[in-house]
């Protein structure tokens, strides 16, 4: 069942997600990113496309799947979807819901995602399950902090900032390590906020 | 670690664009009637909420980046909040706040802030693997 208040908040944001994101975090972060997805091969599953802003630093030729808990999100990433040169699918979807069989992708990425998803080792958990064995995911995101004074900060804020977008204090890494992928490497690109986690499915 | 001049310099100019402004508007609320410890956590609280209302008004997550830009200008809005309190506070009336001094020592804040955080973020990039 889809998470009714998530969606009317990402629906809610759509309207201005842009304007933050567009820009700035764009040119600051495209390099690593374009990185990241470089590594994309088989079938991936990409999760929070939001309003396509991501497209323009995936490969070419790529079969991928796009999902988004919002519609209004999904509406803005469709000329950015229908100008990507590959197969590139997107669906209106709720990772801790997710309707596939079990074991169905070769990849999963993420970008800036679980900042925001509102279970976050449900939904690690979820992508796990419909990874295939030895499975990778790699994911793009914004966490909290171990430092002082980043780690008060965020705390303090995290409350006001949930009500319009994402969390500032999750502990992504280990969540992702909670869920039980095998962590290979996490990048932290700014301060201990910004950061690359690559992970895997166990084999066995 | 960001090497682009535009970044360098938008980073540092959001710094102590946000440590004035906050510094500024908080000499403003806050007055020598305040408990001191009540003052200075809703000086810092007040300059948190304010930073991050300016970074995006002034168009500087727009320009610069997101977390990138939050985290550096709410660590700004914390000790600016506290300072432009301070100086509120030491003064009889609004009217004998030295702006001049003040909108200095906040944009040095700013600077400090900045480079302070610049440090964090050398020491702490990289990859850990597991």
């Amino acid at each position: 069942m889809v998470d009714l208040l998530t969606k009317r908040k990402w629906d809610r944001a759509a309207k201005s997600f842009d304007f933050m994101a567009a820009k700035g975090p764009e040119l600051r972060w495209a390099g690593f990113k374009k990185a990241l997805f470089s590594h994309m091969d088989g079938k991936v599953l990409f999760l929070a496309v939001g309003t396509g802003l991501d497209i323009q630093h995936f490969p070419p030729d790529q079969n991928i799947t796009g999902i988004d808990i919002s519609s209004a999100m999904l509406e803005k990433a469709k000329d950015r979807a229908d100008a990507y040169q590959g197969n590139l699918e997107l669906i209106e979807m709720d990772v801790h819901d997710l309707p596939y069989e079990d074991n169905s992708f070769d990849q999963v990425y993420t970008s800036c995602t679980f900042c925001s998803v509102p279970d976050p080792v449900k939904g690690l958990e979820s992508l796990k399950r419909v990874l295939k064995p030895g499975g990778e995911i790699r994911m793009f995101e914004h966490t909290g902090s171990k430092f002082f004074p980043f780690n008060i900060m965020m705390n303090i804020m995290t409350p006001l900032s949930k009500k319009v977008g994402p969390e500032m204090n999750r502990n992504t890494a280990e969540n992702v390590r909670l869920a039980g992928f095998e962590v290979i490497e996490v990048e932290n690109l700014f301060l201990d906020v910004v950061k690359t986690i690559y992970a895997r499915k166990p084999s066995a | 670690m960001e090497t682009r001049l535009y970044f360098l310099i938008g980073d540092l100019f959001a710094c102590m664009l946000v440590a004035v402004l906050v510094a500024v508007a908080c000499s403003l609320c806050f007055s020598a009637a305040w408990p001191m410890p009540v003052m200075m956590i809703a000086s810092m609280l007040l300059g948190m909420i304010l930073a991050l209302l300016i970074a995006v008004v002034a168009g500087l997550i727009y320009f610069f980046g997101a977390m990138e830009i939050m985290v550096p200008t709410m660590v700004t809005g914390m000790f600016a909040g506290m300072l432009g309190a301070m100086v509120g506070a030491g003064v009889e009336a609004v009217s004998d706040i030295n702006y001049q001094a003040l909108v200095l020592q906040a944009a040095l804040l700013g600077v400090a802030v900045n480079l302070v955080i610049r440090v964090y973020s050398m020491v702490l990039s990289g990859k850990k693997t597991s």
